[in-house]
């Protein structure tokens, strides 16, 4: 296979090759160089590409292969992360035009890939700030490799493209409240938001401290086990990294024995796009096929998720905002500033409230996760809108409707801190890439990673490229 | 809670040193309104009875 070819694989496929010396890690990363030349100025997944790093890096991975000393399996593969983490001798811009500092070290997360043997191609375009809704963007309007007048998802978009368009290998996004799994489910590929306190946030722009969260975007499952394994752990530099071990990850052939509780709230009408229902729903049967026991669980707070989440994600991006709102608020995108101005105005005893409901959506996640070892539910209500050019919040019904309800797929997960991953599991009659979330217990992406993986050995979804 | 108009955003923006641009405030105004009255009018019987808490984990492994 010639390595323009080889770009479409699979990490798990080219970590094989490289550890058996079929490929030079120097040629792989040119190969995703030369991808990145060649659709970039349409996608605009990247805001800063490191060729010279890159391939630095690749040499290096190369000569030590080369003389047996070879790390594991990231070792020589190209990757990028999320222009929102530090890595040292590379701009942080966060996805605004007000930042542009040169970071002098590495992020936890950047520094641990590096450890990994990783080659750093950039970093990845962004929803200013990460908050997700922005209509202006500096680095160039990030396009869904599947329908390029559509939206990739937000607020990890380059993530999103950059893997589905094989720019990358792999990625890094961050999810707050739903920033890894939206564009993962609008781009086709895998996404996981770990359980919060796995990865640490240690040198990424923040939004909101509690619901944070850094993590892989994969073409599969296997993958996406093996960058988290790379990531997540204790870290001292952030006090609420979990010392909870990582365990390795082990695939299953069959679901026989494990319980997949679908959550009735997160289906019908007014909650889900038909289309996406229809398509969650063969998926769910083809877990059964695997062997999996399906049952019907119930979280009656699902509706307001989205709600719940972007009140306190939004009251706590007000504060890590506050003086640069105050100082350059001209140069803030109109649709960012007018959330953060909004959000900066929520009384407090509401901010008060959406945090006690915070504690009961994680009660009752924790019941369903009692009768079920994984939930599932739709990863976004609607396939990839077309790109917007306003925020069409013309009406308090305007953002009533655009916030809340079609917003609660992801929300009551990251309120409730567990682990949860988008996989891709269908296409719309359009060709638009259709997402799965699974939900997982505290620390147990082990078990993710195994209904996930068994499902993506029985269909191919995950293995549909973008024609471009 | 009553639904603010644009110019008491403004208002309120202002006093907290935070940038009121007119053509902002209509959208402000309805973010604002949306979310008071959706948080307002959502009731749980353990709403009182439950402590605020934003970090799980730190509690369930002592």
């Amino acid at each position: 296979m010639a390595n323009e070819d080889l770009i479409h694989t699979s990490v798990a496929e080219l970590s094989a090759l490289l550890g058996e010396r079929k490929l030079s890690p120097v040629e792989l990363t040119q190969s995703y160089l030369n991808r990145i030349e060649a659709l970039d100025d349409r996608l605009h997944a990247f805001i800063t590409i490191d060729a010279e790093g890159a391939l630095a890096a690749a040499k290096i991975a190369e000569s030590a292969i080369a003389n047996g000393k070879r790390i594991g399996p990231l070792h020589g593969i190209p990757m990028a992360v999320k222009d929102q983490m530090d890595a040292r001798g590379l701009p942080t811009t966060g996805g605004s035009s007000i930042l542009n500092d040169i970071a002098t070290a590495d992020s936890t997360v950047v520094g641990r890939l590096r450890e990994a043997g990783v080659v750093l191609l950039g970093k990845l375009n962004l929803s200013e700030f990460a908050l997700g809704g922005s209509i202006k963007h500096p680095y160039g309007v990030p396009r869904n490799p599947w329908d390029t007048d559509r939206q990739p998802g937000q607020s990890s978009s380059g993530s999103g493209i950059a893997v589905a368009a094989s720019m990358c290998a792999a990625a890094i996004g961050e999810d707050t409240s739903g920033s890894i799994r939206g564009p993962a489910s609008w781009c086709g590929i895998t996404g996981l938001r770990p359980t919060w306190g796995r990865v640490s946030r240690h040198g990424i722009l923040p939004m909101s401290w509690s619901m944070d969260q850094a993590g892989p975007m994969t073409k599969t499952v296997e993958d996406c086990a093996t960058v988290f394994a790379a990531i997540a752990g204790y870290d001292p530099h952030d006090a609420y990294t979990s010392h909870q071990p990582v365990p390795a990850y082990k695939s299953l052939e069959s679901l026989k024995g494990l319980k997949i509780g679908v959550i009735r709230e997160s289906m019908g009408d007014g909650m889900v796009d038909s289309e996406v229902q229809q398509q969650c729903e063969e998926a769910v049967v083809a877990m059964r096929q695997a062997g999996a026991e399906v049952i019907e669980v119930s979280i009656p707070l699902f509706p307001q998720g989205g709600l719940i989440s972007n009140g306190v994600a939004d009251a706590d991006a007000a504060y890590v905002h506050r003086e640069r709102l105050a100082a350059h608020s001209a140069e803030y995108d109109f649709a960012t500033r007018r959330r953060l101005l909004a959000a900066s105005l929520m009384p407090a005893h509401l901010y008060q409230k959406a945090q006690r409901f915070r504690v009961i959506m994680r009660r009752q996640v924790m019941a369903a996760l009692e009768s079920a070892d994984v939930l599932v539910t739709p990863s976004q209500s609607q396939p990839a809108p077309l790109i917007a050019t306003d925020t069409g919040l013309d009406s308090k019904d305007a953002v009533m409707r655009q916030f809340f309800g079609i917003r609660a797929h992801r929300g009551p997960f990251n309120l409730a801190a567990v682990p949860a991953m988008s996989i891709p599991c269908g296409f719309t009659n359009a060709g638009l890439p259709v997402g799965l979330q699974l939900v997982g217990r505290p620390f147990d992406e082990s078990t993710l990673f195994q209904v996930g993986g068994a499902y993506q050995a029985h269909t191919d979804w995950h293995t549909c490229r973008p024609s471009l | 809670m009553p639904d603010l108009t644009p110019e008491e955003i403004g208002a309120l923006l202002v006093s907290l040193g935070l940038p009121a641009d007119p053509t902002d405030l209509p959208e402000v105004a309805h973010r604002v309104n949306a979310v008071n009255e959706a948080l307002s009018v959502l009731d749980h019987p353990d709403l009182d009875t439950t402590e605020p808490a934003s970090v799980f984990w730190l509690k369930e492994e002592g």
